[in-house]
């Protein structure tokens, strides 16, 4: 089938998609945004979060169906001109090792410096919660996360 | 694969008749897993997003009735005055990118017995609104669930939304599980005081092939507030009571040693938790006489 | 400090990993896995397959893709998929179906019928510890079993029946998989007989050099690229399934394939840290000194015995002083997936038991536990006599103790519904180097290039490259580019045994003079800048009397585009002279709650002695991952292998690893004393010793909340039920 969407403010459409096909490999092989991550097709992991209609929801688990005519945000599409201040956060307290987990995270912390400017530690872990680093950088994201609400 | 994407809830009742085998899809959660496991292959994809009827809840004949395709964020930020205990299990379900997508509906439709709002669903007395082109009946929650991740949905059925009567006194929910979040639970619990009755509502999570009440231990508990007076008195629940219902909350689960945990400790973390549910229950009960004397 | 140069890239999801690059006309390959762990494929029928919608290829034992084994000094031989029928795990790969597009490769391989000749499957370690073998020799080449005895005693269990305190325990550590977020993976095309492959590794030129091998091809014809690596932790050693069928699949079909495992399949097509059994024997005398160790090691290994997890050769062999040491080594070769080194191989299952018997001691002496563990801290491992060459390790335990409250540790501590308890744990791991080879290249804008193959999984390489450039050449970093991830670079090695930082900075530091001593003679020589003049190089900048240039003004006088030199390095001479190894002491708070048991970790303090630390972020970085690896092997994962071989646990609902939201203060601290007779920058390895000891600390803090010992990891609830 087809799919019409906006994906980072830019219509696309992609043709021959399968109905059971993600929102996740339609972005990545059809759409050519690798910038999010395949790593466990079932929600666990947060390496593919994207913003649906400005909700930040794992591109693995939505069928590339359900994102006709909505509005999908990836990590390509978080910067403006340079990098956002949560990328510029992220950069400068080293919060990244092997980096695959890291667009994932990127995601979920802009979303939560959009609902709260000034979270605490707990709140920030809690809000993380849903992406998980294997090299476990958690405690230098958590800087850059501290750093990103203090530089907005 | 079809991908059938109805746009209103009679078009939906319309494409399940004609395509029984079509597996609903709201938030995704489950359903795209067992497609990208390759668990299943259904002939056709139901997408429910577009359905604006599922998509809200409201006030009804006294009733809340929370649209199936609800998700899960929603419940949390607005309903927690009416389905206290729905949200508190609510916010322990995944991530916030799973609680964002995720819906009562599909945790019903799904019908697993680690599912986070049936202990809630179950405390609660809640019912379950079945649509389909043959009409709309309601389900109570208790008699939902027929087997591991089976229901009474007939092929051709929807569900349409929950209902559930706002709580008359407080209610809880606890889950046990090896992380601090992103937890399937070990075991889960949930209850509910219902003073307008005089009744107590319980739920057991992943201890029993379906989630299910402990409805012996729930008659004992109402019955010995009733008898020693409680519920008028709003005394303190005796210590001895609480472990008395938690001692047979764990005797109505059938619990089974998985990955996640074993029988017995299923079985010691549910006396637990319903003890312990019931005295903080409790506790806020008296607590609202306290503050609004 | 100087950021980590390929933060940037990463964060703006411009960072290319292997399965990110989408060749024109790419085509898709599915791998499909066994569904029994022991017997024989008797018969595939795969005609469904073929005639299903995009399918282009389907490759089985019966009409595989022509594959041979390599093998490679390094790494041994490395396992080529369908080449036979036998079967001996479940997941095994046993056919690769490739298609247009990836569901269309998915949905046909679910199409495959393969019929089975079952034999029995032994997948239990405890039925297989009977009868299990000697493993090979250790790393050091020493025999599994080892006795050093003091003069006039007969045998250990004399030594141990004469002890004044003894204790004997066994513990079990579980099946880990390495879990690295990027799933093994690889894009696999030919050009004019060249194969390009694109796909995370932790080493460009093993990864070419096993490929090459496999599809009989000149090296020179293959090319592995793997800028971004995501993740590795010794699973991404050996070149995989993915890999070695996407390459032979590309050439076969003439177009370029892209192969990706899924998560489940990675827990069993990949390999895993083996399940280990252990028996701890420890005397000591009163005042806690040892007088005779026994460790007693099972392994579980595949059924062709492959790699075994080296517990006690890996701590006991050389942590404490003791005049009486045995050590056994032993394997029981399993229907399981298959075995190899995963982060801290050996040392960190080996510290859980041998520092929670530590532990049992300490409360058996009624000593202090960071006492016991000054009192035989070792100058040498026992019978050896090369002395470590830096050992700082009592440090690492005074100022660990003194941040961490240790003192605190006798109150009885109950914090509303929960138990507090205190854990410590010594921390070691070698240090190591591996034959490396890095080019320096100078380049007439001013800037200069350090390159080496090898890869940079999350360490932190690609920076330390361009740090130890600048500082070789005494030029600021931002000058220096390092180009890494690449097999036609000089040869690299691999990214594993915490040896990277050691190895390429001993091969910069031959490299630098090489290549100076060449701008040098460009500078002097015919038509240079200073031709037939005494010059000298600081600060890039050559020197001549009264005068200096810019290396960059040096090369373009001289017409030239770059000077360069290749530096190598290798273990040696020093080999002869000490015992290397990092150093460190953990500490942990963790709370159990009183009525459900869970365990909470609170607080962790890990501190250091791991040489120079040369860049202060990504060290740290390292040495908490790996502290909160300790958390995730004590409490959370283990994959469990059903009785029929299958993994019950193989996907990351229910394999568990720690959440942000599961781990407290992490604290780290280093004592900085450079290594120089290890190697000339000074820096010993961390990637790995700060998962040592970690569990072990964390079983001795539950210990000292609730009084129950728990000795196998990870740590269940109802390990914790009274």
């Amino acid at each position: 089938m087809r799919i019409e969407l906006t994906v980072n403010g830019v219509a696309r459409e992609a043709d021959d998609v399968w109905e059971g096909e993600s929102l996740l490999y339609a972005l990545r092989e059809r759409l050519g945004l690798p910038g999010s991550k395949n790593a466990c097709e079932q929600g666990e992991c947060g390496s593919c979060t994207v913003y649906l209609d400005g909700a930040p929801v794992c591109a693995c688990l939505v069928a590339a169906g359900q994102a006709q005519g909505r509005e999908v945000t990836t990590v390509e599409g978080l910067a403006g001109d340079g990098l956002d201040p949560v990328q510029q956060a992220f950069v400068e307290k080293g919060a990244v090792q092997c980096g695959f987990c890291t667009p994932g995270f990127l995601m979920s912390t802009k979303d939560l410096l959009d609902r709260d400017p000034a979270p605490s530690d707990p709140e920030i872990r809690e809000a993380l919660a849903g992406n998980l680093c294997r090299c476990t950088g958690y405690e230098k994201i958590l800087d850059a996360v501290r750093t990103a609400a203090a530089n907005r | 694969m079809d991908f059938l994407a109805p746009t209103s809830w009679a078009e939906a009742l319309e494409c399940k008749a004609a395509h029984p085998d079509a597996v609903a899809i709201a938030g995704g959660t489950d359903v795209m897993v067992e497609l990208n496991f390759d668990h299943r292959r259904p002939p056709a994809l139901l997408d429910l997003n577009r359905v604006p009827e599922l998509a809200d809840w409201a006030l009804d004949d006294g009733r809340v009735r929370l649209g199936a395709g609800v998700p899960y964020v929603r419940v949390i930020s607005e309903l927690g005055h009416l389905l206290p205990g729905l949200a508190m299990a609510a916010r322990t379900v995944g991530s916030p990118q799973i609680r964002n997508r995720g819906t009562v509906g599909g945790n019903l439709g799904a019908a697993s017995p680690a599912g986070d709002s049936h202990p809630a669903l179950l405390a609660a007395f809640a019912s379950v609104e079945i649509g389909s082109v043959r009409g709309t009946r309601e389900v109570p929650v208790a008699e939902f669930f027929t087997g591991v991740k089976r229901s009474v949905l007939e092929p051709d059925e929807l569900i349409s939304a929950v209902l559930v009567t706002p709580p008359s006194g407080p209610q809880q929910f606890s889950k046990i599980g090896t992380r601090n979040a992103m937890v399937i639970a070990v075991s889960a619990f949930g209850f509910a005081l219902h003073p307008d009755t005089r009744t107590v509502g319980t739920g057991i999570g992943s201890a029993a092939p379906t989630p299910r009440p402990a409805p012996e231990a729930a008659a004992f508990l109402a019955g010995e507030l009733e008898a020693a007076g409680l519920w008028s008195s709003r005394g303190a629940l005796p210590a001895t009571l609480a472990t008395e219902f938690g001692r047979r909350v764990r005797d109505a689960a059938a619990p089974i040693d998985d990955v996640r945990g074993s029988a017995a400790y299923r079985s010691h973390a549910l006396s637990v938790m319903a003890r312990r549910t019931a005295t903080w229950a409790w506790d806020a009960y008296r607590d609202e006489n306290r503050s609004a004397a | 400090m100087t950021m980590r140069t390929d933060a940037p890239l990463k964060t703006s999801g411009a960072a290319r990993y292997g399965l990110d690059v989408t060749p024109p006309g790419t085509v898709y390959g599915y791998v499909v896995t066994s569904t029994i762990a022991h017997g024989e494929i008797t018969a595939m029928d795969v005609a469904a397959v073929r005639a299903a919608p995009g399918v282009l290829a389907v490759y089985t034992p019966f009409d595989p893709l022509p594959l041979r084994t390599p093998m490679s000094p390094l790494l041994g031989e490395t396992w080529v998929p369908l080449q036979d029928t036998e079967v001996t795990y479940y997941g095994q790969p046993v056919g690769f179906v490739v298609a247009e597009t990836f569901e269309q490769a998915r949905d046909a391989a679910l199409l495959v019928e393969v019929t089975y000749d079952r034999r029995p499957a032994r997948t239990s370690l405890h039925a297989g510890l009977a009868d299990a073998l000697d493993a090979p020799p250790s790393l050091h080449g020493e025999p599994p079993t080892l006795q050093v005895l003091a003069d006039g005693v007969e045998s250990i269990e004399d030594a141990l029946a004469a002890s004044a305190v003894r204790v004997d325990a066994t513990y079990e550590t579980a099946t880990q998989n390495h879990a690295a977020m990027e799933p093994h993976s690889a894009v696999a095309v030919w050009e004019d007989g060249r194969l390009t492959l694109y796909s995370g590794t932790q080493g460009s030129d093993l990864q070419a050099a096993q490929l090459a091998q496999a599809l009989d091809v000149e090296p020179a014809r293959v090319r592995a690229l793997n800028p971004f690596v995501g993740g590795a932790f010794g699973g991404k050693g050996h070149a995989g399934v993915s890999a070695f069928l996407g390459a032979a699949a590309a050439r076969d079909l003439g177009r370029p394939v892209k192969a990706a495992l899924t998560r489940e399949q990675v827990f069993t097509a990949t390999a895993t840290r083996p399940a280990t059994v252990q028996r701890l024997r420890i005397g000591a005398d009163a005042d806690g000194r040892l007088t005779a160790l026994a460790h007693d090691s099972w392994s579980s290994t595949t059924a062709t015995p492959s790699f075994v997890e080296p517990t006690s050769h890996g701590t006991s062999r050389e942590w404490y002083t003791t005049p009486n040491l045995a050590i056994t080594q032993k394997m029981v070769p399993l229907h399981v997936p298959p075995t190899t080194f995963m982060r801290a191989p050996g040392e960190a299952p080996g510290s859980f038991a041998l520092e929670s018997a530590m532990d049992e001691l300490a409360v058996a002496l009624g000593m202090d536990p960071v006492e016991l563990r000054l009192r035989n801290s070792s100058i040498a491992p026992p019978g050896r006599d090369l002395q470590w060459s830096s050992k700082h390790l009592d440090e690492c335990f005074t100022l660990g103790a003194q941040r961490f409250g240790w003192a605190q540790r006798h109150r009885r501590r109950v914090d509303r519904d929960w138990l507090v308890g205190y854990g410590t744990a010594t921390a070691m791991f070698p240090a190591l180097r591996f034959p490396c080879a890095v080019r320096i290249t100078l380049r007439p804008d001013d800037t200069a290039e350090v390159a080496t193959s090898g890869a940079d999984p999350g360490t932190g390489l690609r920076t330390v490259l361009s740090l130890f450039g600048a500082e070789a050449l005494a030029i600021p970093p931002e000058r220096v580019e390092a180009a890494l991830g690449d097999s036609t670079l000089p040869p690299g090695g691999m990214s594993g045994g915490s040896t990277a930082t050691a190895s390429v900075g001993s091969a910069i530091a031959v490299g630098a003079p090489a290549v100076i001593d060449a701008l040098v003679a460009v500078a002097t020589g015919p038509g240079g800048l200073f031709e037939g003049r005494e010059v000298a190089y600081a600060d890039g900048r050559v020197f001549a009397e009264g005068d200096s240039a810019t290396f960059g003004e040096v090369l373009r006088a001289a017409g030239r585009d770059e000077v360069t030199a290749i530096g190598t390095s290798a273990p040696g001479e020093e080999m002869t002279k000490h015992s290397f190894s990092s150093f460190g002491a953990q500490f942990c708070e963790v709370r159990v709650h009183r009525w459900t048991r869970e365990v909470r970790m609170s607080r962790m303090l890990g501190v250091f002695d791991a040489g120079r630390i040369v860049h202060e972020q990504a060290a740290r970085s390292q040495i908490m991952g790996g502290m909160i690896w300790g958390v995730s092997a004590a409490l959370h994962e283990g994959l469990e292998i059903e009785e029929s071989g299958r993994p019950a646990n193989g996907d990351f609902a229910s394999y568990l690893i720690p959440v942000n939201a599961d781990i407290p203060t992490v604290d780290v601290e280093f004592v900085r004393y450079p290594d120089t007779l290890h190697n000339p920058v000074g820096a010993r390895g961390l990637g790995e010793i700060s998962v040592v000891g970690v569990a072990a600390a964390i079983a001795n803090a539950v210990y000292d909340a609730t009084g129950i010992r728990v000795r196998r990891i990870p740590i269940v609830l109802e390990d914790l039920l009274e």
